[in-house]
């Protein structure tokens, strides 16, 4: 073999990290290609095996980008030297040393990632672990989350790789009940809007700039015997409106009950239906509650489809009490729905019913309207709330 | 009433697009802002209400972690040297 300036194969290759020249003998691509293969299996069977496994089953294309996020990453460290010789030998001499501490990483990996010698830091895996990640992660930028509320196009930011959308649709209004009086119950709640739910998209099958389209909520019926309007459609498409990508529909109005209707399956049937998602990972809400009815009793909404608690109207005394409003829940995305409106009482005859409340946001459903029992005036449906999108670029 | 937009400087990673919008939706928009703040508030107490350390960790991570090796290394060489001095005095 040949070695530089005379130096025999026993002799150490100069940078101190264990190897002599007769380790670079005679060494054919088949033989690199073998040697690390036994690399990585010696990996393997320490505490590094899954991160070993994965980069054997790297595609290229995965490599590529580690290479260019390994680039990143030079950019943190320091130069020293005094030339590009010394550059180069310096980078090479950290790798190396990172590489023959990978394979006995008991004797401190953290001592290579931080510049160090091996020697004279203990081990610390979970350290370097930790540090190992946020250098993989200084490579890229965090994830942007952005929530918009009203109709607009949004421009997806340059590097993005892909766009996890949130779309929820609008929630309907309530109903409002016949003239002739409803033994105290009351109309259909509007049904929630639908939810798109945590759908990636790959940014590279989209424009650059998204129209969002935010639904708008329906409204509680104001006049008896009327339902509730329908939510509205939140969606994603092109700039144009041509191409739809992803959308939610809004739920639906409630239904005026008729007077004679009693029992909670019978009230289930005038809710408003929930809104869907037309593609994958949708999840429907639940559709709305029932006050109070005519003997005063209290009918609790339902809640939404995974969390907020609503109060239904109460039955009045004289005069229901109008549903209480959905909650926002802001952790879950899930709003509750409106509480419909207490009846008027049944015992006195009399009295007005109360108002259904307003649904929780985004998307929640509005109660419907308590009714009167003999004589009085029906409760007005609740409003729904609006839709929104979530849009989460991932870099 | 218009909600205007709100992009955090802090982190960089929460937006709100506005526009044109209802009171109650402003107001609870108002509500995201104010909460997310408070957030960052939260975690720049508990770096010694640092901020621009704060958005250089949030924003930056592998940068910040570099930061963090200078003062361990700078640490590191200063109980080096007060233990070399001690040494020293030791005899």
């Amino acid at each position: 073999m040949t070695t530089p300036n005379g130096a025999t194969p026993s002799d150490s290759v100069p940078g101190g990290y264990g190897l002599s020249w007769g380790d670079f003998a005679d060494k054919t691509q088949d033989d690199w290609q073998a040697d690390q293969t036994a690399q990585w299996n010696d990996a393997a069977g320490n505490v590094l095996a899954p991160f070993g496994t994965m980069i054997q089953n790297l595609p290229a294309l995965v490599i590529v980008s580690m290479l260019h996020m390994l680039a990143d990453a030079l950019s943190m460290v320091p130069f020293v030297g005094t030339s590009l010789e010394d550059l180069v030998d310096n980078i090479a001499d950290g790798i190396n040393k990172t590489y023959v501490n990978t394979q006995v990483i008991s004797t401190g990996i953290t001592a290579n990632v931080t510049g160090s010698t091996a020697s004279d830091k203990p081990a610390d895996v979970s350290s370097a672990v930790a540090i190992l990640n946020a250098t993989v992660q200084s490579s890229s930028q965090p994830p942007q989350t952005v929530i918009v509320t009203s109709t607009q196009n949004v421009d997806i930011p340059t590097g993005c790789r892909t766009v996890v959308a949130n779309v929820f649709g609008a929630g309907a209004g309530g109903a409002r009940g016949p003239s002739v009086g409803g033994a105290g119950a009351a109309g259909g709640g509007g049904g929630i809007g639908g939810w798109q739910k945590d759908v990636p998209l790959l940014a590279s099958s989209l424009p650059a700039t998204l129209r969002c389209v935010i639904g708008t909520h329906g409204t509680g019926a104001t006049s008896d015997n009327k339902a509730g309007t329908d939510g509205g459609t939140s969606a994603i498409t092109n700039v144009a409106g041509t191409t739809t990508y992803l959308q939610a529909t809004g739920g639906k109005g409630g239904k005026p009950i008729p007077q004679n209707t009693s029992g909670a399956s019978a009230f289930a049937a005038y809710n408003g239906d929930p809104g869907s998602g037309a593609g994958v990972a949708s999840l429907n809400g639940t559709s709305g509650g029932y006050g109070g009815g005519g003997t005063g009793q209290a009918v609790t909404g339902q809640n939404g489809a995974a969390g907020s608690s609503v109060a239904g109207g109460t039955g009045g005394t004289s005069e229901g009490q109008a549903g209480g409003d959905g909650e926002d829940e802001t952790s879950t995305l899930i709003p509750g729905m409106g509480g419909s409106g207490g009846g008027g009482n049944h015992a006195a005859q009399f009295g007005s019913a109360g108002k259904g409340g307003k649904g929780g946001y985004p998307g929640g459903g509005g109660g419907g309207g308590g009714m009167f029992y003999i004589s009085g005036t029906n409760g007005n449906g609740g409003d729904g709330n609006d839709g929104e999108i979530w849009l989460t670029f991932v870099f | 009433m218009i909600l205007p937009d709100f992009k955090c400087e802090t982190c960089g990673a929460f937006s709100i697009l506005g526009g044109d919008v209802t009171e109650e939706c402003y107001n609870r928009n108002q509500q995201r802002i104010n909460a997310h703040k408070a957030l960052h508030g939260e975690q720049a107490d508990e770096m010694g209400g640092d901020h621009e350390n704060l958005q250089v960790k949030l924003q930056t991570p592998g940068l910040y972690v570099a930061k963090v090796q200078v003062w361990l290394a700078a640490e590191q060489e200063y109980n080096n040297g007060d233990r070399a001095g001690l040494q020293a005095e030791q005899g």
